[in-house]
């Protein structure tokens, strides 16, 4: 198949882009001008005009490319698709539905009703795609276990890495209140994070964290391997790539998780709903080193059984030969 | 006896404050609002009248204190003390004397040097240009608080190399990059941090051993020392600035280039490279021997505590003005 896979959230298209080529199967990635993407929501639409002409190049570009199918990342940008009439998937990642605005609302929809077919990213999506297609799908993000591999064991690290942004969003309140617990009942412990985002003031002030600039993702893997503890997401009840990438390497990963019942076996998290809970179980993991090895190891596992690049490539590859032979959609395996 | 101090470079006015309030003196630090500070030079023209206005403010201030000392910090701003009219003593601390060699300034700080009771400069480096206009001008070593600035244990999880030095090419980076470059093909798995900042951020970023931090609080510098075993500072100038002083009174071994053994008497402790061969040979030599760091860690900090000890220098200071004060009187000096 000629596939184009179009823009790219969190390493997503290009890890399903590479398991897709090392098929067999022809694939070009176009990456959108995201012209104002840091505008206030209600702003963007100020740049409308300068993203339509960007949009249709794209189409243009994708129309001589010849392909078989279109891949898009992004639930608004499904639209590239609607407009320019290809057989698209559309693959939606979590702001894009989550942070919708009067504006972008329609846009989405008929972006997801037109697609042949909708994947979500990470389970609690499924409350905003569902009501608009039933039978959209859950397709865990395909996690390089080569890459993001342990080369140190957990149990060697002082120190905690905050995985995610330290942004409302992502909880980093919670963290934070978390990070202050942390400098009184075990001042010895190390905490880094990227800085960014709106908490980045508030987290710079505390003794105890040390915050980086941030770094191209390909040297994450050895950025979380120097950390015996990963604290992701606290807000969003749902983990994302940076909690799986992080797990992938073997760490101890302490989260909210809120959607035991999207795998067929529950991922082996520490779930923490608040700061005080985050605390509490960074503290004990960061008492007991042997934990933190049972857990990273158990964690690893886990992610391999069901974020595997394979697995993943294995159900778009049969989504999408399904779409082009105009065949029905097969049944979705368990997650 | 109440003094003030103008501006703050490296601490060191932070520094003198706290060694003359532990001797019993009043000292507030007045702080000049730096409109512009990162403009290019010819730029900053352009926020000249802002600044006027805020060292008038600056100088009605110097006069409304009635200060028995003042000491202001950056050659440049001398001219604060010129507007207010009274006695003060010019601290220089590198590139405000280096300004020197541009000519839109200098006028400006050679007026500032010559109607300055005393000069002092920070790093034996600035005395060309200092002592070029003022012959009586005085090197001042930088106080460093040996307290805060203290060893701590090595943790197990210990990262091998901190530049401590801004990523900047007055500092040397240049070379420091092209040692981790050569580290980094003999030690693929060598950790090494910096801050960002400087002209050489975005190199030093592309290295996969470098791990980059956002500008840190300064208070934050001794925990982040103690997690390293190894410390690069400045190879460049020869001269050990604030942060290699704070580095060596860490403990912790300081790679840098130091020249001035003659100012001190004595050779400083540091290990002396100026090129990235033998940096890079210094790194591999004391990640090596943990003996040899221990061993330089622990002679720099005595070191440290023995030329730059801040209540010995701003004893100093005090010494200074109490001589000038009983001068005035027409009372004999006091012995420092």
């Amino acid at each position: 198949m000629r596939i184009a896979e179009i823009n790219d959230i969190a390493s997503v298209a290009t890890e399903i882009g590479a398991g897709l080529r090392a098929r067999g199967h022809t694939v070009d990635h176009y990456y959108p001008r995201l012209v104002g993407a840091k505008l206030h929501p209600n702003i963007k639409p100020i740049t409308g005009p300068v993203r339509a002409l960007d949009w249709l190049d794209l189409i243009r570009r994708i129309r001589a490319g010849r392909y078989d199918l279109v891949h898009i990342h992004y639930a608004y940008l499904g639209n590239i698709g609607a407009l320019g009439g290809f057989p698209y998937i559309l693959h939606c990642h979590g702001s894009d539905l989550r942070e919708g605005t009067p504006f972008t609302r329609p846009l989405i929809a008929n972006a997801i009703r037109q697609a042949r077919h909708v994947f979500y990213s990470t389970p609690d999506l499924a409350g905003w795609v569902l009501p608009l297609r039933p039978d959209a799908e859950f397709l865990p993000n395909p996690v390089d276990t080569a890459q993001f591999a342990p080369k140190t064991p957990p149990s060697v690290h002082q120190s905690a890495w905050v995985a995610c942004a330290l942004t409302e969003v992502k909880g980093a309140g919670r963290i934070l209140r978390a990070c202050r617990l942390l400098a009184e009942t075990h001042p010895g412990l190390r905490i880094d994070a990227f800085g960014g985002g709106e908490y980045t003031a508030a987290f710079r002030e505390l003794p105890n964290v040390t915050l980086y600039v941030r770094h191209p993702r390909s040297r994450l893997p050895q950025i979380i391997d120097e950390h015996g503890i990963v604290i992701g997401q606290a807000r969003l009840g749902s983990a994302g790539m940076a909690e799986l990438e992080a797990m992938a390497c073997g760490r101890p990963v302490v989260t909210w998780f809120n959607e035991r019942g999207a795998y067929a076996e529950p991922p082996p998290f520490f779930s923490a709903v608040d700061g005080d809970d985050i605390a509490r179980i960074v503290g004990r993991l960061a008492d007991d080193p042997a934990l933190r090895d049972r857990a990273g190891a158990a964690g690893r596992a886990w992610v391999e059984r069901h974020h595997a690049v394979d697995r993943i490539v294995d159900r778009v590859e049969a989504v999408a030969l399904a779409v082009v032979r105009g065949e029905p959609i097969p049944a979705a395996p368990a997650a | 006896m109440r003094f003030a101090q103008v501006n703050d470079v490296a601490f060191v006015a932070t520094e003198l404050a706290a060694g003359l309030r532990a001797r019993g003196h009043t000292v507030d630090i007045l702080r000049p609002r730096l409109y512009g500070a990162k403009l290019p030079p010819l730029l900053k023209l352009a926020v000249a009248p802002l600044r006027l206005l805020d060292w008038l403010r600056l100088a009605a201030r110097l006069r409304r204190g009635r200060y028995d000392a003042v000491h202001i910090h950056y050659a440049y701003l001398g001219l604060v003390g010129v507007l207010a009219g009274v006695p003060y003593v010019l601290h220089c601390h590198g590139d405000d004397v280096r300004d020197l060699a541009r000519r839109p300034w200098r006028g400006l700080i050679r007026l500032a040097l010559r109607r300055a009771a005393h000069v002092y400069y920070s790093t034996p480096d600035l005395a060309p240009w200092c002592t070029a206009v003022r012959p009586d001008a005085e090197f001042l070593p930088n106080p460093v608080d040996t307290a805060t600035f203290r060893p701590q244990p090595l943790p197990a999880d210990a990262r091998d190399v901190f530049i401590i030095c801004a990523l900047a090419h007055n500092k040397g980076a240049e070379k420091i990059l092209a040692a981790v470059r050569l580290l980094s093909a003999r030690r693929p798995g060598l950790r090494v941090t910096a801050i960002a900042g400087g002209e050489l951020t975005r190199q030093f970023e592309a290295l996969p051993t470098v791990v980059l931090l956002l500008h840190q609080p300064r208070e934050r510098l001794p925990g982040l020392m103690a997690r390293h075993r190894v410390l690069i500072g400045q190879v460049h100038e020869g001269a050990i600035g604030m942060v290699e002083l704070e580095g060596m009174a860490c403990g912790r071994p300081v790679i840098a280039s130091f020249r001035f053994a003659d100012v001190y008497g004595v050779e400083a402790p540091v290990v002396h490279a100026e090129t990235p061969a033998a940096i890079a040979a210094a790194v591999e030599q004391l990640l090596d021997d943990p003996a040899l760091a221990g061993a330089v860690g622990a002679a720099s900090r005595r070191w440290v505590e023995e030329h730059h000890d801040a209540a010995v220098v701003a004893g100093r200071v005090e010494a200074w003005h109490r001589a000038r004060i009983d001068r005035r009187a027409g009372r004999g000096s006091v012995e420092a």
